[in-house]
């Protein structure tokens, strides 16, 4: 194997124990990497970067640190912020104009409601009794009664 | 062949363009040698697209490096089956593709509807050439994949090794068929708008080629997902990435549009907003083609940088409100032909579905262009990733899913108690009874236990409605319970082949949120000879070795299963290091049963026969592929025409109306 390569799976290998030893935070840990995004320029979380980008596990390495420092998840997510930016962020904080990516489906829902609504009032006649009448009237008594017949009434 | 190739683009250039002119004057003038003109341009097209294309694959495969696609995505020593698929593995040979499906699917159109659909006809040829004219304009002047450089170089560069599997030669095709396929309803709806012809005509040609292409989204999504699952080696098989979500948003919206077409179709409604649905799935498979070639997101599907966004922007905009002013231009003409009655009834409830498909679909768009909308309003880079998704998708995917039951149910016009009690009560009990036995079994997390009642109670709402059809036909008919069964399922597949659907979509759900939530994962460090333990696995650490390929090198690490000390077969994940390709490879092994997946990934080693192991166990994965399945099986029995008509049907009453009648 070329020497490169062997330093490269050393490092993923040392990231990889470090999390590994940390057991008692390791659910907490795994709670943040998958709310954190790979700084290696990948789209991916760190949780799904681990073991191509080589970068990743340095972040797990770094996250197992400040949690077994007695971090809190929202001073870890504080720090990585500091650290990286916004964009390490998985989800903005909901401030601000980043509020309006948790406003807007909500809003578009909500309005789709609105629509439905106003459509099913414009839909709706003005004499149920009537438009029953004009409805049945589409069948005629022949057909009414093989109807009848086929689903056994 | 690199001339050839080129002529072919600009003849397919030339003859769009007229037939798109031809075909619009022979629909103003009613001039019928016009008109069929106009067709054969499509027909003309085609042929000049196959070429091209033919051209294309000559290149790759008789490995002309002179061409800067083929140095690009091609190579000497890969397998010819990659070269082959190297056609779609850069962005203009996969725009290419994109033509020849385009082109071909107009070709059927004009052929299918040689007697049909007359009226619309010329104007729906002048849309799909309009598109047709968009692509090869793309082609000839922006991205020409017949560029020859001034140099040959010895050798290309190869096809990313990410692309070199089975699953990337029939994933982009497939997903283009869908993407593509959604132009068709999109030409006949505009052709059915200009004509004036809006009757129900349009709407029967539409759907089947709606559902043609919902058929291709759907596996050609699924394959993109085994694809992730299996070679991105991170134990997920989707992540909201911002492709995958461009390829999801036309699905929603033509699963929406296969809804609602039903109420334009039975009761003459909603025919504004299908036109706006048919409008918007075209514009989506547009606008994914943007995501993926614009490079305006980062993914790891999307092709590299390119010159091409400003065209696609220039085509939306214009085909969108080409779109728009027809439907304004119509809407007076486009008034519902019957009442909704009550919130209560069938009419209701798919406005609801539609609702919650397009508002998926709007949250999905929102999370997808949100980091751009954030850094052009305050300079800053952000990121929205999986937990937004599953976060706001969760409630409304669970509305959709008990919809999914209540829809094909509940009474049309307006539903009683008794039509309630009748078919909803057994329906809800063994909703009830799966949250039971999903608590027995363990389950404690209030989310899924919701998802599976609901699973529950939808799966019986669809077998309840087979079991009623049946026993009412076996009454009628004496006959026995399966062949009234078969007969009623036969004589309406577009009915029973729907709740074929639904089931495929239950399980899929149940997949999910069995592959979502109880999912386990774990890394390991074991020296050869070690075992370690997750989950009800025993695995035991063999060895570790390492070959030299001819276009890789590889490190490959056994491992046996073990239960209860019994061998259970081998596991051999590998890393692959290809000497064309900076990054590694995982080559991830996965052990498949119903019921889980033990998905091993090699990520570390050193000298001493040491290893780190990825261990994912993830429950009911199977369940997902098991399911799209399911829904695709269900859409082709859709489109298989009905098994001959029974009495009611030859009276002139549709077996749809006899079962709705029943529901």
């Amino acid at each position: 194997m070329r020497l490169p390569k062997a330093i490269f799976l050393g490092c993923l290998l040392l990231g990889s124990l470090t999390w590994a030893q940390v057991p008692v935070q390791k659910e907490m840990v795994d709670r943040i990497v998958d709310h954190l995004m790979c700084t290696c320029g990948c789209p991916h979380l760190i949780g799904q970067c681990g073991d191509e980008c080589g970068v990743a596990p340095q972040l797990i390495h770094e996250i197992s640190d400040l949690v077994s420092q007695g971090k809190t998840e929202e001073e870890v997510y504080s720090e990585f912020e500091a650290k990286y930016g916004l964009a390490v962020l998985a989800v903005p904080r909901a401030e601000g104009f980043n509020m309006l990516l948790w406003i807007l489906p909500f809003l578009g829902v909500l309005g789709g409601a609105v629509v439905v609504f106003v459509v099913f009032n414009r839909l709706k006649p003005s004499d149920p009794d009537h438009e029953d009448q004009r409805e049945s009237a589409g069948i005629d008594k022949e057909h009414r009664q093989l109807i009848d017949k086929e689903i056994g009434k | 062949m690199v001339d050839l190739g080129h002529y072919c683009l600009i003849a397919s250039l030339l003859v769009c363009f007229y037939g798109m002119g031809v075909s619009v004057w022979g629909g103003i003038q009613n001039h019928l040698p016009s008109i069929r003109s106009g067709e054969n341009s499509v027909i003309a097209n085609f042929v000049f697209v196959v070429v091209a294309s033919i051209c294309l694959w000559y290149l790759l495969l008789t490995d002309q490096f002179q061409v800067e696609y083929v140095a690009g995505y091609s190579a000497a020593d890969i397998p010819d089956r990659f070269k082959f698929t190297a056609f779609w593995g850069g962005q203009k040979g996969s725009l290419l593709l994109w033509t020849l499906v385009l082109s071909f699917f107009s070709f059927v159109l004009v052929v299918q509807n040689r007697k049909r659909n007359r009226d619309l006809m010329p104007y729906a040829t002048a849309v799909v050439l309009g598109i047709n004219v968009f692509f090869v304009l793309v082609l000839n002047f922006a991205t020409n994949p017949f560029e020859v450089m001034d140099f040959i170089p010895a050798d290309g560069q190869g096809l990313n090794p990410l692309l070199q599997n089975w699953y990337m030669i029939i994933h982009p095709p497939t997903l283009f068929l869908g993407y593509v396929g959604l132009a068709i309803p999109f030409a006949l709806a505009m052709g059915a708008l200009i004509s004036g012809r809006l009757d129900t005509s349009w709407v029967r040609s539409t759907r089947r080629w709606a559902l043609v292409a919902w058929i291709f989204l759907t596996f050609g999504l699924t394959l993109g997902g085994r694809w992730a699952y299996e070679e991105l080696g991170w134990g997920g098989y989707w992540a909201w990435d911002p492709v995958e979500n461009a390829s999801l948003m036309p699905w929603l919206i033509t699963t929406a549009f296969i809804h609602s077409v039903m109420i334009t179709e039975k009761k003459g409604m909603l025919k504004i907003w299908n036109f706006t649905l048919i409008l918007l799935a075209f514009e989506l498979s547009i606008f994914g083609t943007f995501i993926t070639r614009s490079g305006v997101i980062s993914s790891v599907h999307s092709f590299a940088l390119s010159n091409l966004g400003p065209f696609f922007v220039v085509f939306l905009a214009i085909s969108t409100l080409f779109g728009l002013f027809w439907i304004f231009y119509r809407s007076s003409e486009l008034h519902s032909e019957q009442r909704m009655r009550s919130f209560l009834s069938r009419e209701a409830t798919f406005l609801l579905n539609n609702l919650l498909f397009v508002g998926i679909c709007f949250t999905v768009f929102c999370g997808t262009v949100f980091p751009i909308l954030s850094e052009w309003a305050t300079g800053e880079k952000i990121s929205v990733s999986i937990p937004f998704f599953n976060t706001a998708n969760m409630p409304l995917g669970l509305a959709l899913l008990i919809l999914t039951g209540i829809c094909p149910l509940i009474a049309w016009r307006k539903a009683s108690w008794k039509n309630f009690q009748r078919n909803f009560v057994i329906p809800l009990g063994v909703g009830l009874m799966t949250g039971v036995a999903v608590l027995m079994l363990g389950v404690r997390d209030i989310v899924p236990l919701v998802f599976f009642c609901a699973c529950g109670f939808v799966t019986m709402t669809v077998g309840y409605e087979f079991f009623k059809g049946a026993r009412a036909r076996q009454t009628i008919r004496s006959s026995r319970f399966v062949t009234a069964l078969a007969d009623l399922t036969l004589m309406n597949k577009r009915r029973y082949g729907g709740f074929i659907i639904h089931v495929g979509a239950v399980v899929v759900f149940a997949g999910i949120i069995g592959s979502s939530f109880f999912k386990s994962e774990e890394l390991f460090t074991v020296a050869a000879g070690e075992e370690f333990t997750l989950g009800d696995y025993t695995l035991r650490f063999l060895d570790i070795t390492s070959r030299n390929d001819p276009e890789k090198d590889v490190v490959s690490a056994r491992l046996e299963i073990l239960d209860s000390g019994v061998s259970q077969g081998q596991l051999t994940p590998e890393k692959h290091f290809h000497h064309k390709s900076e990054q590694p490879m995982t080559e991830v092994k996965i052990h498949s049963t119903l019921m889980e997946d033990l998905y091993v990934v090699l990520s570390g080693w050193d000298d001493q026969q040491r290893a780190t192991f990825h261990v994912f166990i993830n429950p009911l994965v199977m369940w997902l592929w098991i399911g799209i399945g399911i829904m695709c099986l269900g859409g082709v029995f859709v489109l298989f025409p009905n098994k001959k008509p029974g009495p009611a049907v030859a009276l002139g009453i549709s077996e749809e109306e006899v079962q709705d009648e029943a529901a």
